[in-house]
């Protein structure tokens, strides 16, 4: 009874590859399929498109009156995990005997009735599954998941198992909690610690020479101890929850760091949408085929949105507390979403300032959203657009059957290439792309897909056109233009909102004779971008 | 610098000739304890996925290395996971397995104690034997030993440990380490579904009976729901949700305390805290109102402001139940929209955050700005249940201001999307109620679209569309009636669902009394359109001849009806009569049989010559005038048949209602069944009972004042409530007498099993004990034999 009674690992083909019950009674994998099976056909006729039993299913269902089971795709696996559900409502039970008999009379009289809910949200179940993505990703060193992977290591998914889920529900689900308990000793790790140890030797031999002081040998020598400790199996002397009282959870205790580093990526995803503009376009297009800039008027983008992450990867030893300022560029950066370690108080009086004592190695700082439609300020959203801007024009040409897709990758100075770029061009059913004049890359077709595809870096600061025509199934040429273009690229330097890391700083905690090193990456990608 | 550089280069190259001198030595001498993990990379790793052999399993298992032992241990561990009915293989290693219970090894005793919990029940004598170590493991000095024996030993689904079980939980619950405590919470969970699943008793009545395990389950629970580590609440939390839900005893005095704890604790117990404190507010708290608001309420709003900053959608949802159902005038003051728009992505939680948006949207309980319109434009690679409820949002957020700009994304989405995703549209769009002028740009729309469109499904619904709206107002839309019947009769191409759909519209206009001159022109037109469709009958499909016969049927019926009510005789020669006649009997020998049936039952209640001449055959060219000269008799049939003739006006000519479109494709039934809250409210006569019940003291167990741990930077938290009390953290290993599964048996029901270590707990603990074992002592007669023998 509970949350989660089972966990089962299945391949693309509907295979069971590993199976845990976490409380029995539970369903075997055998009954959730077919229910799952059964549930399928009456949802959706076209069932040949795919094979495996769960795409085209919600995330969260119940297979019957007693069951649900919730799924997610992890990799090449799918992960799912079956429940009992609960009834609805439960009655409220009272037996207070309480001094005052007449009250208590009343009361039970009213009560009799009395029931609270005790529906569980699906949420519960995803956000399961997500932490158990998180924790086996990165017990597994980041690997992907296979069906042989999971096999290989079904054990050590048995061990997070165990302190994930106990009495149906999750139950240890923090990754440094986790890794303080179950010390890993995959090959990979041995080799990172290992490492870590030589460069330790090194650096402490360096500074003493540097310094002639040995200060910091004692702690590479004992942080080294710790991790031969690890390797036998033998339990690490202080554990989170060895006292009552720790405040920061989240943090390994007794963390030592030879090295002295916190490092920031700031990660953007644009999406933006411009719709095709109504403004009748040059009627004899061989023009404006030299004519290489951007057309200067631009339609409102219909969707023009910045998902942001920050990560945050430190080698700190103890305690520190950082202050990392965000230059937020005037941006509107709604409600963002923090890890539990940041002091949300200080951010709401003062946007842009992330105080937070980080948990050991890389986590995800915090997430945020700006939507530039919504800001109040007028300011031209097209500088937050990132370096690629792209145009679609149809109509072109004598017969007034070509099209054109202008593309201009715009100076910054602290970027060099744009890597992967590449645009989709999307067609009408029937219909192909002959390339008439492309001055960058060329033209491929992948999966029905037509792609102008570029040199892996492309130098920043250069306008490149592609004149086309589409060609109906029989080859002749048509007079449609293509739907629409989408653009994918990622470049390294700047991200598209602008927004800096003004400072970062620990402002206590911490050792304090070594300053750390500190860096920050700013990356943009590409989420959806779209000329129709 | 140089020196510097050279020195470096020296250090790594000796550091790097180590690491090599010591994995040669590791492959040369088998003395060196590698890591199985290194040994396995340095064996190209097979020793990882080998198969072993049941003699290699066995010595594997009875080795001293710890190294041998995990190999096999995971290979079972593997077997025992990965391939389907392993557990007879499995069950012959058992007693092997159970014999390294005592590894001092944690990850051997872990592999242990996985393989334990799944065959305990199948093999009960064996898996007691290994009870003695677990509880010793209860007094490791390690916490995670600890935590993790607990949480074994009530994961032994064997009743007769019952009685060690409780005792040990008695002994963990007030453990120094919160890990432990935690523990303890789940084992409480276990330990009373294992009771309630072996002796059947009904657990109200057996609460009042303080002997009773689920009583002392429910009284344990009670301590650790006034730990102050946030760790142990939440387990207690969960604990609390899964077995004792409704007893709201152990909330009402600690409720205070639970809701100021709240945001410390994991984000699972959060949502399980704030939806207990929803019922709760609603069921035990005055109803706030913006002037006065129970001290517990302003509590909790103000912990909950914090949260509107949590990366947990789940957190964030339970939030807004919270809110919509106890605190509703507050909603403005939260930024609701960009709450929950923050989580729009393409994950699965996407889709949930969306049902939760369409839930509010329907309550009217949130507002989107023209320009957050953006976020619910559907993007070409994304899921279609994600673009599908974009597209029910936008639809249901049309209104005067916007309607163009959802219109062009909607058109577009028609334009390039997939037949699923444009069927969706379509049909949102059909269920909207607009302005005329609205109605007549998408009834365009439709209109433009029909000819080009080959999806059958979606012709269906295009014309579904355009029905509606002409069945809603049809003179308004006779415009559009008249293009569609144009379509019939100029288009060989249209599909056959367009094609009926046309034609049904068709017949039921003409049951409309006309009154403009558009109209009347249509109903002129009609007969000489149903001549056009009868002509090429034979070549119709099953649907459309249906439709045909349908349309007929009802002007044939309106025409005798008309000429009964006027009292003239009916014009027998009518075009539209013989139309009737023909295609009665074109549907008599038709080779599907349902057309056949639906011809035989008109013909049965309508007057007509087909079913009442039994000479007529199939090949019958019916020649009407010459027909009646000779067949006067059919005539007079048709006569008698015309009396009857108000019961075929009331089949055919009843009007139907517009279609109201229940095919709301967007299931949002999970969302909404949790955003349910207790039907009942607070009974205000009680409140003061409450309050009193509130008022109660309750034993605030905080661990915290000797704390030693090295990160405790910030002052302890400050607990508003006046009744700490500080408990002195109790050395655990102090006053274990070590013991063996015999030593164990023969004391039974005469001692308690930790030798009397209970220094806190008061004589009447002990009555308790006691009388458990006693109680237990039937169950583990039964075993006794059985234990000596395996022991």
């Amino acid at each position: 009874m509970g949350l989660i009674d089972c966990l089962f690992i299945a391949d693309d083909r509907n295979l069971a590859i590993f199976e845990h019950v976490v409380n029995s009674p539970a369903p075997t994998f055998q009954y959730v399929k077919d229910r799952l099976n059964s549930m399928r056909k009456d949802d959706f006729e076209d069932s040949g498109s795919s094979k495996s039993v769960f795409d085209n299913l919600e995330p969260v269902l119940d297979i019957d009156a007693n069951w649900r089971v919730a799924w997610t795709k992890l990799d090449a696996v799918y992960v799912i995990v079956a429940g009992e559900t609960f009834p609805e409502y439960t009655e409220v039970v009272s037996d207070n005997e309480d001094d005052e008999e007449e009250d208590a009379d009343d009361a039970t009289e009213q009560k009799q009735t009395v029931t609270i809910s005790r529906t569980v949200s699906d949420l519960q179940y995803l956000q399961f599954l997500t932490d158990f993505g998180t924790v086996v990703k990165s017990f597994l060193n980041g690997a992907v998941l296979s069906p042989a992977k999971v096999e290989l290591n079904a054990h050590n998914l048995l061990l997070i198992l165990q302190e994930m889920l106990d009495a149906s529900f999750p139950y240890l689900t923090d990754l440094n909690q986790l890794q303080e308990l179950l010390p890993s000793n995959s090959i990979f790790n041995k080799i990172i610690s290992t490492t870590k140890q030589i460069q330790g030797t090194a650096s402490s031999s360096i500074n003493s020479l540097a310094q002639g002081s040995s200060l910091l040998h004692a702690s590479s020598s004992a942080s080294s101890l710790a991790s031969n400790n690890f390797q036998k199996g033998v339990l690490p002397a202080s554990c989170i929850y060895e006292k009552s009282g720790n405040e920061i959870p989240w943090r390994k205790v007794n963390v030592k760091h030879t090295q002295n580093e916190m490092l920031v990526d700031l990660v953007e995803r644009i999406s933006w949408i411009v719709p095709a503009s109504k403004s009748p376009k040059p009627a004899y297009g061989a023009s404006t085929y030299y004519n290489l800039g951007l057309s200067a008027k631009k339609n409102k983008p219909v969707l023009a949105t910045i998902d942001g992450t920050v990560y945050f990867n430190s080698s700190l030893s103890g305690v520190p507390t950082i202050q990392l300022v965000l230059n937020l560029n005037r941006h509107d950066l709604g409600v963002p979403s923090f890890h539990r370690c940041v002091d949300t108080g200080i951010w709401s009086s003062n946007p842009g300032v992330v105080q937070f004592i980080p948990p050991d190695d890389k986590f995800t700082l915090m997430k945020y959203k700006i939507n530039l439609l919504e800001t109040e300020s007028p300011v031209n959203i097209w500088n937050y657009m990132g370096l690629v801007d792209v145009e679609l024009i149809g109509g072109l040409g004598v017969e007034r059957n070509e099209f054109e897709i202008k593309l201009q990758a715009k100076l910054l100075n602290t970027v060099k290439f744009i890597e992967d770029l590449k645009v989709e061009i999307h067609v009408p059913k029937d219909h192909t792309v002959r390339g008439l004049r492309i001055t960058h890359g060329d033209l491929q077709s992948r999966n029905s897909v037509q792609e102008w595809v570029f040199d892996k870096m492309l130098p920043t600061g250069i306008n490149c056109t592609f004149r086309g025509q589409l060609l109906r199934s029989g080859g002749d040429p048509s007079t449609f233009k293509p739907d629409f273009v989408t653009v994918s690229y990622s470049n390294k330097g700047s991200v598209p909102s602008l927004i800096k890391v003004d400072s970062m700083k620990i402002i206590s905690g911490g050792s304090t004779n070594v300053k750390p090193y500190k860096g920050v990456k700013y990356v943009t990608q590409t989420n959806n971008i779209m000329h129709r | 610098m140089a020196e510097l550089g050279k020195n470096i280069g020296v250090l790594l190259e000796n550091a790097t000739k180590n690491l090599s001198s010591t994995v040669n030595e590791a492959i040369q001498s088998k003395n060196v304890k590698l890591p199985s993990g290194l040994n396995a990379f340095l064996s190209n790793g097979r020793a990882q996925n080998q198969e072993l052999t049941s003699s290699q399993v066995i010595e594997g298992l009875n080795s001293s290395s710890d190294k041998e032992i995990q190999t096999s241990l995971k290979y079972l561990v593997r077997l025992m996971t990965t391939k389907q009915n392993s557990d007879p293989e499995l069950l012959q290693y058992f007693p092997h397995v159970i014999k390294n219970i005592t590894s001092n090894n944690l990850r051997t005793k872990r592999l242990v104690y996985i393989i334990l919990l799944r065959y305990n029940h199948m093999q009960q004598d064996i898996a007691l034997l290994s009870i003695n170590a677990i509880q010793k493991s209860l007094t490791d000095k390690n916490c995670i030993n600890r935590a993790l024996a607990i949480r074994t030993l009530s994961g032994i689904r064997i009743p007769a440990i019952l009685p060690i079980l409780v005792l040990s939980i008695k002994r963990t619950i007030s453990d120094s380490s919160p890990l432990v405590r935690s523990a303890t919470a789940v084992a409480i969970t276990k330990c009373f579904l294992l009771d309630v699943s072996f002796n059947k008793h009904h657990a109200a009545s057996t609460l009042k009976d303080e002997s009773t395990v689920p009583a002392q389950m429910y009284n344990f629970l009670a301590i650790l729901l006034s730990d102050a580590d946030p760790r142990v609440l939440s387990s207690a939390l969960n604990c609390f949700y899964t077995i004792f839900p409704g007893y709201m005893d152990l909330i009402h005095p600690r409720f205070a305390f639970l809701v100021s704890k709240l945001t410390e604790l994991e984000d699972y117990s959060k949502v399980i805290l704030i939806d207990l404190a929803t019922d709760y507010a609603r069921l035990y708290l005055p109803k706030p109102t913006e002037d006065s608001m129970a001290a517990e309420l302003t509590l909790l709003d103000s912990k909950l402001r914090s949260l509107i900053y949590s990366s947990s959608a789940n957190v964030v949802l339970a939030l807004v139940r919270f809110y919509v159902n106890v605190l509703p005038f507050k909603l403005d003051e939260i930024p609701l929209a960009k709450m929950l728009v923050k989580f729009l992505g393409d994950d699965e939680v996407t889709l949930y955050v969306l049902k939760e948006i369409v839930y509010l949207l329907d309550h009217e309980l949130v507002k989107f700005s023209n320009s957050q319109l953006s976020y619910y434009v559907p993007l070409p690679n994304e899921p279609f249940k994600i673009s599908e409820l974009k597209v029910y949002i936008l639809v249901k957020l049309l209104n005067t201001q916007n309607f163009d700009q959802i219109f062009t994304e909607l058109v577009f989405l028609l334009n390039t999307g997939s037949t699923q995703l444009k069927l969706a549209v379509v049909r949102l769009l059909n269920q909207y109620r607009g302005t005329a002028e609205q109605k007549a740009k998408i009834g365009q729309l439709y209109l433009s679209r029909l000819d080009s469109e080959n999806e059958e499904l979606l012709v269906a619904e295009y014309v579904t569309g355009l029905r509606i709206m002409v069945q809603n107002d049809l003179f308004g839309n006779i415009d559009v009636l008249i293009k569609l019947t144009g379509k019939l009769v100029n288009e060989r191409e249209l599909t056959p669902v367009a094609r009926a759909s046309i034609i049904w519209l068709v017949g039921e206009f003409s049951n409309q009394q006309y009154h403009d001159d558009k109209s009347v022109a249509l109903a002129n037109f009609l007969p000489d359109l149903m001549r056009i469709l009868v002509r090429d009958f034979r070549k119709q499909e099953y649907l459309v001849k249906v439709e045909i016969l349908t349309a007929l049927t009802k002007l044939v019926s309106k025409e005798l009806y008309g000429s009964k009510q006027q009292g003239e005789e009916y014009n027998y020669e009518s075009l539209i009569w013989k139309l009737f006649n023909f295609v009665l009997q074109l549907t008599k020998y038709d080779s599907n049989v349902d057309l056949r049936d639906r011809s035989r039952m008109i013909g049965s209640i309508l007057p007509n010559v087909v079913y009442l001449d039994q000479d007529l055959t199939a090949t019958t060219a019916i020649e009407f005038q010459q027909y009646y000269g000779q067949k006067a008799y059919v005539l007079e049939k048709c006569a008698e048949k015309l009396n009857e003739v108000e019961l075929s006006i009331l089949l055919f000519q009843t009007s139907k209602p517009a279609p109201i479109s229940t095919d709301s494709s967007v299931n949002n039934s999970n969302i909404n069944k949790y955003n349910q809250v207790t039907p009942q409210e607070l009974n205000s006569e009680l409140l003061e009972y409450y309050n009193e019940l509130r008022a109660q003291e309750f034993q605030l167990k905080d661990y915290n004042q000797h704390k030693s741990i090295s990160h405790a930077a910030k002052p302890p938290p400050v607990v508003n409530s006046a009744t700490t009390i500080n408990i002195e953290p109790r050395q655990s290993a102090r006053k274990y007498k070590l013991q063996t599964l015999d030593d164990f048996l023969k004391e039974k029901g005469t001692l308690n099993v930790f030798g009397g270590s209970e220094d806190e707990s008061g004589p009447e603990d002990e009555e308790d004990e006691a009388d458990e074992l006693a109680t237990a002592d039937d169950d583990e007669d039964a075993r006794d034999s059985e234990f000596e023998k395996s022991s």
